[in-house]
């Protein structure tokens, strides 16, 4: 068995999941507030001052304060966003391989349907219509993760109800929901919380692209891809201030690919036991 | 327990699988019965539809290929064909249960053998007490230290074990027929016996009628009252255990008879039976034995069988076969 990965679980709990609960007493600044004399400050070490250890963005604000509180709506989007998303296509998945059929067909279409429309074009056309909230954020979530639950649930749900134990269950005079929920369920359930982890990469990604197009969260919310699209026009002069909130994004999911990763050996019964 | 009053019935049943070269009978046309507290056998090689005929009662064919083509299967005076599967679900496992072959695929690798066997009380309607009545239920399926075992995983008993539980589980709602479908081809041959046994006292103690479908006549000598062999999907002999062993009157039965090896008689090569089953699309006219029987003719090839008496003369021994009169 692989070792508990020491490494990237320091590195989420440190970039995002301690200033995602404790921002405003970590934070130097408030996240808002902008210093107009301070403006465009660069970061320690770069002529810098621990007053912004990170320095400043064009209005003056503390970037440093600023990803910490961005930390939130990472931490906050991908969690809702993968519970909706991770429940919805477990149900989906679940009803299309236990009952096959027309149901199958129906679902899986629509599946393919979800994969082949691109999210960037749809959140941008719900943001034309709605304008750009948090909400939309998280639908757009769900739409683009739903399906890769409910077809990997599926595959799995096809071959456990084939299995002895469901045929046994059955001839005990086991209704259909409880051989779903009794029997198949439990055993996917491994499969979903891998799933599950390994998306939260996708999905932080996700709601900082649709940030960084400004269909994402509403500014001035210092959600991350908001602090990266911030800085582009100023990369070639004021680097710090895209630089370090895509540090963030890439060390958040490089921990959480990790961490999935060794979660997926370790709930193998058969990795396990090697 | 009188002969006019079975509590399993099957009559006429033809059973369907529609493969994609199209749809094939796997069970064609069987009839027979079995009472309270009796054990009946059914004996045939792979492919002559007994298990089919197995999931054909219990209502769980193969979705969406199988289906009963036509027939009726009473159980206690009540057709369960027309049965919708909500009606089949309320009589699994409280009227009629069924062991299956594999006991190390039969339980739910998730939970304990304690809770699977709780939730068979929690589908037949038991309320309170329920680890008490599960550790119960594993002390009259003979599982030692059923205190401590009721809360082990599956994967952390024998095979003798694990089908023990299942044993229990299928007796959690006390059926009236238990369809065992070779419970014990998946034991160690020490562990058979006991198996064969914890039958019997299951059987002696709650009065439940067995049905055993078996391909070892050794089993069928040891525990069960009548059999039935089934052959290509047909029962080609039926009768009672003894007067089948001792006149057997197919001449497939006499094969199969013929074909179990004995310790005490040494031979240079065991008996087979020659050629194989026909495959099921393949089956014309005449009796479906035929190519592989010693005694066939024209007719055997062209006209079916009719049903005829055994040869022991017992009004309950029959056989399928134009030749039963030849063989001696």
């Amino acid at each position: 068995m692989r070792r508990l990965p020491l490494v990237p679980i320091a590195l989420l709990l440190l970039v995002l999941i301690i200033p995602a609960f404790f921002a405003q007493w970590i934070a130097p600044h408030d996240p808002y507030i902008s210093n107009l004399r301070a403006r465009l400050q660069p970061p320690v070490g770069f002529g810098g001052t621990w007053e912004y250890p990170l320095g400043t963005d064009r209005l003056g604000r503390c970037m440093f304060s600023r990803i910490l509180h961005g930390a939130k709506y990472a931490l906050g989007i991908s969690m809702v966003g993968i519970a909706i998303g991770a429940i919805l296509g477990t149900a989906l998945g679940l009803i299309s391989g236990y009952l096959r059929g027309w149901v199958d067909v129906v679902i899986m279409r629509l599946v393919d349907i979800t994969f082949a429309l691109p999210s960037i074009l749809l959140a941008l056309a719900l943001a034309a219509i709605s304008g750009p909230s948090l909400g939309l954020v998280v639908l757009v979530v769900v739409f683009v993760i739903w399906g890769f639950f409910a077809r990997q649930v599926r595959a799995e749900a096809l071959s456990l109800r084939e299995r002895d134990f469901v045929a046994r269950a059955r001839v005990a005079g086991a209704s259909g929901p409880r051989i779903v929920l009794r029997y198949i369920l439990p055993n996917i359930m491994n499969t979903i919380i891998v799933l599950a982890t390994l998306q939260i990469g996708v999905v932080i990604i996700l709601e900082a692209t649709l940030s960084f197009l400004g269909i994402g969260i509403p500014r001035p919310a210092p959600a991350w891809g908001l602090l990266v699209a911030d800085g582009r026009q100023l990369i070639v002069s004021n680097w710090w201030i895209s630089l370090f909130p895509g540090l963030a994004i890439l060390l958040t999911v490089l921990s959480v690919n990790l961490i999935g990763d060794w979660l997926r050996d370790w709930l193998d019964p058969k990795l396990r036991q090697a | 327990m009188t002969q006019t009053d079975p509590i399993l019935r099957v009559e006429n049943l033809r059973t369907e699988l529609a493969l994609s070269s199209g749809a094939i009978e796997v069970v064609r046309g069987v009839s027979f019965s079995v009472n309270k507290g009796e054990t009946l056998g059914i004996v045939g090689e792979s492919g002559s539809g007994k298990s089919m005929t197995a999931l054909s009662i219990m209502r769980v064919l193969p979705r969406p290929i199988g289906r009963i083509a036509s027939g009726s299967i009473h159980l206690n005076g009540r057709d369960l064909v027309p049965l919708s599967e909500t009606e089949m679900t309320r009589i699994r496992g409280r009227e009629i249960g069924m062991i299956l072959q594999d006991p190390h695929t039969s339980l739910n690798p998730v939970y304990t053998v304690g809770n699977q066997v709780i939730e068979a009380l929690q589908i037949n309607q038991q309320r309170g007490g329920l680890l008490q009545k599960a550790i119960d239920l594993l002390k009259k399926v003979n599982v030692a230290d059923a205190e401590r075992r009721v809360h082990a995983f599956p994967h952390q008993m024998s095979g003798g074990m694990k089908q023990r539980v299942v044993g229990a589980i299928s007796i959690a709602g006390a059926p009236k027929v238990i369809i065992a479908d070779e419970p014990t081809t998946a034991l160690d041959v020490t562990i058979q016996l006991q198996y064969l046994e914890l039958l019997e006292q299951i059987q002696q103690e709650t009065g439940t009628a067995i049905v055993f479908i078996t391909h070892d006549l050794g089993i069928v000598a040891r525990l069960c009252h009548r059999l039935v062999v089934m052959y290509a999907g047909r029962i080609v002999e039926e009768g009672t255990v003894d007067d089948v062993f001792d006149a057997p009157s197919h001449p497939y039965t006499v094969a199969l008879l013929h074909s179990v090896p004995h310790v005490d008689r040494k031979v240079d090569r065991l008996y087979a039976i020659e050629g194989n089953p026909p495959a099921l699309h393949e089956i014309g006219q005449g009796c479906s034995f035929a190519p592989r029987c010693p005694l066939a003719d024209e007719r055997c090839r062209t006209v079916a069988p009719p049903t005829v008496a055994g040869r022991s003369k017992a009004p309950d021994h029959f056989a399928a076969c134009w030749k039963s009169g030849e063989l001696a």
